[in-house]
């Protein structure tokens, strides 16, 4: 008797460590309410938010926090949506469709968001100047959360790649889908580790993001994004501080391969920012020139782009690695 | 004797003057009124008149803290405070532009011209792109476009008292050589820092908005744009005299030289300000007192105040027009008083019947 009352003790035992342990293993895929998420007020200080649940009412501003939304399948949390540089992929735009895009205005005024009543306003640091929707600080304090996109923080803080992986942790995490984000950062890290395994041994490309502004070069430092990404991918960039260059300038670095940053915003504009450079003749002697290597890329895969991230990433390393992406 | 060629306008006795200020001031109040049922969203203009009344009957009884929800503050923090603000810049700066037109004795002035408007977009950008200032908390930029103008202003009295007393012309120069050198500056700051989203910043605050307004800055606005319109009534006679020139006031005893800088200090306070909470907002200092001189004359002593009155409405209005042109966006203000005031300039020009006082 006293040994059948033993085998049940153990065994109750035994399941409850066994029950025990499956919880744990599921309180740490699902978020537990509150939670904290460190984010930035217009000045760029750190600001503590606190989720009590996952926000219903989103106003979400610009490219890259819209596609992030849908992209974690949060498309109908989101009231209003505004701001979009060129259109979304094919396999988001029913999302978007759910996610009352407004045309008209490029971005809300304060008076509409208030009127919406928002739980969360998701966007850049830009929209929260005082001219426009006014310090976050403000707005928390009215129970309206806000998050920015951690490359568009004011203050000269580098924009890298790990701080994309950040934000969208950090939204899964404030809604709860941190398997789907984080499942989109690792697609990202694993096609960076992809590409660092094959290209083992290799000579680092000397590589040059460029855009033209006018009569203007500029420069993608190691600073910002794109040059981040670049680094990332073993390259070195031929110039990593400079943010305005000459086209003398551009001649002298002699990069092995140059990507020229476009706007999505005309039919032919790709192939225009490449002729730019291939059909100069002062740059006609340029290696990268000579041997073809000179691609465009769009500034949105690579400018606060969250999960547009990996179409920056992929072109980046097409265009460095040529021969792993035929 | 040389013929005064002084535009005397066809409301120039005092009563109709006096008659005119009254009813500007009932049109103030009206439009404020008016004014405030306007906005971005709908909201019926019952509870709008619901929300002031109440609360300023819980001001009123010392309940300050009343009101809440997403209707009250959309009313009483972002409608009411801009229209307050509109009305204060839009006086300060008819004010001013009258002002400035008899410091430099030139129709052109207006209340950015003696180099403010340089010296408050170096500070603004000096803020913006190199976070210079952000020790003043969350309006730096405006801090630091204040610092600019008043600090130019300053400055172009210093350089023009440089080897002889300032006069108007001296002022002027050293106005322009001043705004290029500040223009200069800031062109090097956009060039060097670089940042994409900060030039973009830069350019939307150079076009004035009034989105920013608070009570607080609201009450500071408010209080020097008063005390300014304040002092420069008091001020009309020697304004009158600046008109005929330096020589011919030393004639009737009274010099200008000082009062040309303490006006231009004074000036430089109130537009200063108004940059600070608005940024910059074009063509209402200059087409106003044209305007108002058309109808009344040139005797400050009813310029000023009608000015002050017209302006006021007149920016009153125009924020209105820029908060529904395009719905659920703000057209900068700046834009459109430029669209509306430079077509209007024109069109005084080209009449050939109005003159701008003065004996030249």
């Amino acid at each position: 008797m006293k040994k059948v009352k033993k085998l049940l003790c153990m065994m109750m035992a035994v399941a409850m460590v066994f029950t025990l342990a499956i919880r744990v293993s599921a309180a740490g895929n699902q978020t537990e309410y509150p939670v904290t998420v460190t984010t930035y007020d217009y000045e760029g200080n750190e600001i503590e938010t606190t989720y009590e649940k996952a926000p219903e009412k989103v106003i979400c501003v610009y490219q890259g926090c819209i596609e992030t939304m849908i992209a974690l399948g949060l498309e109908d949390r989101v009231i209003a949506s505004y701001g979009l540089d060129n259109p979304v992929k094919e396999e988001w735009e029913e999302g978007l469709s759910k996610m009352n895009y407004n045309e008209d205005a490029f971005s809300p005024d304060k008076e509409t968001v208030l009127m919406m009543e928002p739980d969360l306003i998701f966007t850049w640091g830009s929209l929260f100047s005082d001219k426009k929707l006014g310090n976050q600080t403000e707005w928390i304090a009215n129970g309206t959360n806000t998050y920015i996109s951690t490359n568009t923080r004011r203050g000269g803080y580098p924009r890298t790649l790990e701080n994309e992986y950040t934000d969208l942790l950090n939204i899964g995490r404030i809604f709860g889908v941190e398997d789907k984000a984080q499942a989109l950062v690792d697609e990202m890290k694993n096609e960076i580790a992809g590409v660092l395994e094959q290209t083992a041994g290799q000579e680092a490309p000397r590589v040059a993001v460029i855009e033209f502004l006018g009569d203007q070069i500029s420069n993608y430092s190691a600073k910002q994004l794109g040059g981040s990404m670049v680094e990332a991918l073993g390259g070195t960039l031929a110039n990593p501080d400079a943010s305005e260059i000459g086209k003398e300038d551009l001649v002298e670095l002699d990069p092995d391969v140059i990507f020229v940053v476009y706007m999505a915003r005309t039919e032919n504009v790709e192939a225009e920012m490449i002729a730019k450079v291939m059909e100069d003749p002062a740059f006609a002697d340029l290696s990268a020139v000579k041997n073809g290597r000179v691609y465009s890329i769009m500034l949105g895969d690579m400018y606060a782009s969250t999960v547009r991230s990996i179409d920056g990433i992929r072109t980046f390393a097409a265009g460095m690695y040529p021969e792993l992406y035929k | 004797m040389k013929e005064q060629k002084t535009t005397r306008g066809f409301l120039r006795g005092t009563p109709a003057a006096a008659l005119s200020i009254l009813v500007l001031l009932v049109l103030l109040v009206l439009s404020l009124l008016g004014a405030v049922t306007f906005g971005s969203t709908d909201i019926p203009i019952g509870d709008v008149y619901g929300v002031i009344s109440q609360k300023l009957y819980h001001l009123l009884i010392g309940d300050g803290s009343w009101g809440s929800g997403s209707l009250f503050r959309a009313i009483w923090y972002i409608r009411l405070p801009r229209l307050i603000l509109a009305m204060a810049i839009g006086a300060g700066l008819a004010t001013c532009g009258v002002v400035m037109q008899a410091i430099v004795k030139n129709p052109l002035a207006d209340p950015y011209v003696l180099g403010i408007s340089s010296g408050a977009s170096l500070g603004a950008t000096a803020a913006i792109l190199l976070g210079v200032g952000t020790v003043f908390g969350s309006n730096f930029v405006g801090v630091m476009a204040f610092l600019g103008a008043f600090v130019i202003s300053l400055a172009v009295v210093g350089l023009a008292n440089i080897g002889g007393r300032a006069n108007s012309v001296k002022l002027l120069l050293a106005g322009t050589a001043l705004s290029s050198v500040c223009s200069a500056f800031s062109s090097f700051i956009v060039y060097i820092a670089h940042d994409r989203e900060g030039m973009q910043t830069v350019t939307y605050w150079m076009m004035g908005a009034l989105g920013g307004a608070t009570w607080e800055t609201d009450l500071v606005v408010l209080l020097v744009v008063l005390a300014g319109i304040g002092f420069f009534l008091t001020q009309y006679r020697t304004l009158n005299l600046m008109l005929f020139g330096d020589e011919t006031s030393i004639t009737l005893g009274t010099d200008l030289h000082k009062w040309r800088q303490l006006y231009l200090l004074v000036s430089a306070a109130i537009v200063g300000f108004a940059v600070y909470a608005a940024g910059m907002i074009g063509f209402v200092g200059l087409v106003i007192p044209h305007v108002v001189r058309m109808f009344f004359g040139t005797d400050h002593k009813r310029l000023l105040p009608i000015s002050a009155l017209t302006g006021a409405i007149f920016l009153i209005w125009a924020d209105v027009a820029c908060r529904t042109i395009i719905p659920g966006q703000e057209l900068p203000i700046g834009i459109l008083t430029s669209m509306i005031g430079a077509p209007c300039f024109i069109y005084l020009m080209a009449r050939k019947r109005y003159g701008f006082g003065g004996g030249d």
